[in-house]
């Protein structure tokens, strides 16, 4: 047999053959298009590509979608064009299921309000995102780690406030704060960048939430020996909380009355700042690998405050009273 | 744009180094010439090496397939050279036919219709866009590969387009922004579609310019031989493509195209001779449009032979069946 598609069209069934070509195609397209890996891993490997390859070959819809890919096809040549196409538009209608679909649709709208990013390319292959006086340059192809550490190098970066009983996906950032970000990013690599790229780039910055609560057990103790990526982490967190959250941030487990007689707030305002400061937390920890090491750093920096005192924190606290 | 792009396989498999080295070179080639290339060999991750395939159980894949008539509510596949499309045939006239392409669901806009998988004879749920109704000539259409069962969700989708009415019809979502990833689909889409609508390899008759007055000397300065330079010069011949390239670069001037007959035409273009064509245009190397150039006028002589048979018909049915076997 000379390929998948007459495999197909003589046995009338998916064989040896045709799972090769999905397998290799599978892999092609993910790796060009720069897909991330599934959720629940780190990066692709022969699982990950298998597994979606198999729910390609075999999920719902399986039998109809090679039905017509063999009757659209003419030829093998053309049959491996139509399977990297579906392939390609499976991806597109998984990342819209997923957070990362969603980050890249924020990423896009964002750009798309920015008049000083301009937008290249016609098709998805093609597409790049540049500031103006780059536009006209190659398109970037230098080291992410680079692009990386200009989108840390912004300051001030306010993540968006968000509640997590939310029915909507939390944004990135605030739209101040990500247009800066997306503009360090593209002005460090003085090229056009590739919208894929720049999403790597992005979720490296800010690592993807998805609401829900977290749960801080009694197994959360203060450590002098947290790791550099908790410290940095809980620094980040630490930025965008209010005063009152900061002065909470640590004892999220006591009892409010309890919280209020060692931060001196209101018990109503005590409350508040538990809640928020427990959906702030969930927002950036929930998936985390060190979530430990990020909340005993935050409580011990909570402590450190409430050790300091209330006259800075504690005006500010009078401040944000409403009641 | 030195032909079609390879496919993201083959660049990887470049990239890797596990492509053949004939293969390799023409695609350095493509790529040397080809920002779109270039860029997606740019951003390839890396490879997952050596995934070993596992029996998956029976997934089967089976339609009939015909070459016979079209018919209104059939799904074709539609090919002109490397182009396929599945469409949904809307209406036949004698020289062309509506259809109303098959769109990828992930692409499908708010007029985009989904059939369900119960009417589209195995296909499974199909979006069809009204919105890109088109006509195309015969020559394109290669099989019907289904026929729906039920038309008139389709239809009654359709004229809501036209009429502005509301419908309750599932469709696709609206739209709204100028990056929404489904623009870049279906343009592609658009311009295959156009593509496929001017697949026109020979105007009618009427349109066709006169041919510019070609005498015996300028047709051998161009080269050609002296038997047909005669026989073109005096109308008793049209030339060939080659020919016509020869008298272009030594005159300037291409010959127009030579007329064919309409009926002829209509014959070539009947879906059960696209087959064939295809595969003689595969060995001769040539364009569908080219073959079927050829071919007509392969069959002219045999037209003019039939002229001096008491005025009877000729039988291009029979003409061509000859051609197409030999």
């Amino acid at each position: 047999m000379t390929g998948a598609w007459e495999e197909l069209r003589r046995t009338e069934e998916v064989g040896p053959l045709t799972v090769e070509l999905v397998y290799d195609t599978v892999d092609a397209v993910r790796r060009f298009d720069r897909y991330p890996p599934p959720e629940g891993t780190d990066r692709w490997n022969e699982t990950a590509v298998q597994e979606f390859a198999h729910e390609f070959l075999v999920g719902d819809g399986a039998t109809e979608r090679f039905t017509r890919l063999v009757a659209t096809a003419i030829d093998e040549e053309s049959f491996e064009r139509l399977l990297e196409t579906a392939v390609r538009n499976e991806f597109r209608m998984q990342a819209r299921r997923t957070d990362t679909g969603a980050a890249l649709r924020a990423l896009t709208h964002a750009v798309e309000k920015d008049n000083e990013i301009v937008l290249a390319g016609t098709t998805t292959t093609t597409r790049t995102w540049s500031m103006l006086g780059h536009k006209d340059n190659p398109t970037y192809s230098g080291s992410h780690e680079d692009l990386i550490e200009a989108a840390h190098s912004v300051p001030n970066v306010r993540r968006a406030r968000w509640s997590a009983t939310s029915n909507r996906r939390a944004p990135i950032a605030e739209s101040d704060s990500l247009r800066r970000v997306l503009r360090a990013i593209l002005e460090c690599a003085a090229a056009p960048v590739a919208p894929r790229l720049m999403l790597e780039v992005i979720l490296a910055r800010f690592p993807l939430i998805s609401g829900g609560d977290i749960e801080l057990s009694d197994e959360v103790v203060p450590d002098d020996n947290h790791s550099p990526a908790a410290q940095l982490l809980a620094a980040e967190v630490w930025e965008q909380l209010t005063d009152n959250e900061r002065l909470v941030a640590g004892i999220l487990d006591l009892p409010i009355r309890d919280i209020a007689d060692a931060t001196g707030l209101f018990r109503s305002t005590a409350h508040r700042a538990v809640i928020s400061a427990r959906e702030v937390l969930a927002a950036f920890l929930t998936d985390l690998d060190d979530q430990a090491g990020v909340v005993a750093e935050l409580a011990a920096m909570s402590a450190s405050v409430r050790s300091r005192g209330t006259d800075r924190v504690g005006s500010a606290s009078i401040s944000q009273e409403e009641d | 744009m030195p032909g079609p792009h390879p496919t993201d396989r083959t660049l990887a498999a470049l990239v890797d180094g596990y492509l053949d080295s004939d293969s390799a070179v023409g695609v350095r080639e493509h790529i040397a010439d080809c920002a779109r290339c270039q860029l997606r060999i740019g951003a390839a991750g890396d490879a997952v090496v050596s995934v070993r395939p596992r029996d998956i159980g029976r997934v089967a894949a089976s339609f009939a397939e015909q070459s016979s008539m079209p018919d209104a509510g059939e799904v074709w596949r539609l090919a002109w050279d490397t182009n396929v499309m599945l469409t949904v045939v809307w209406r036949v006239d004698p020289d062309r036919v509506a259809v109303l392409p098959v769109v990828e669901s992930v692409d499908a806009d708010e007029w985009c219709v989904f059939l369900d998988r119960e009417t589209t004879g195995g296909f499974g749920e199909l979006a069809v866009s009204v919105a890109y109704e088109t006509t195309v000539p015969w020559a394109v259409l290669d099989a019907r590969v289904a026929k729906l069962d039920d038309t008139d969700a389709l239809a009654e989708f359709r004229s809501a387009f036209r009429t502005g009415a509301a419908t309750a019809a599932r469709r696709g979502e609206p739209v709204r922004s100028p990056l929404d990833k489904r623009l870049v689909g279906l343009d592609e889409l658009a311009e295959r579609l156009a593509e496929l609508a001017n697949a026109v390899w020979s105007p009618p008759v009427a349109a066709t310019a006169a041919t510019a007055a070609l005498d015996y000397d300028t047709l051998s300065n161009a080269g050609l031989p002296p038997n047909r330079a005669l026989a073109i010069s005096k109308r008793g011949a049209a030339p060939t493509d080659e020919e016509a390239d020869a008298i272009e670069t030594a005159t300037g001037t291409r010959p127009a195209a030579t007329p064919i007959d309409d009926d002829l035409r209509r014959k070539i273009d009947q879906p059960r001779r696209k087959a064939a064509i295809r595969a003689r245009a595969r060995l001769n190397r040539r364009s569908e449009a080219a073959e079927r150039r050829a071919l007509a006028l392969e069959a002219q002589p045999a037209l003019a032979a039939a002229r001096g048979t008491r005025g009877a018909p000729p039988d291009f049915d029979t003409i061509l069946d000859q051609l197409l076997r030999a």
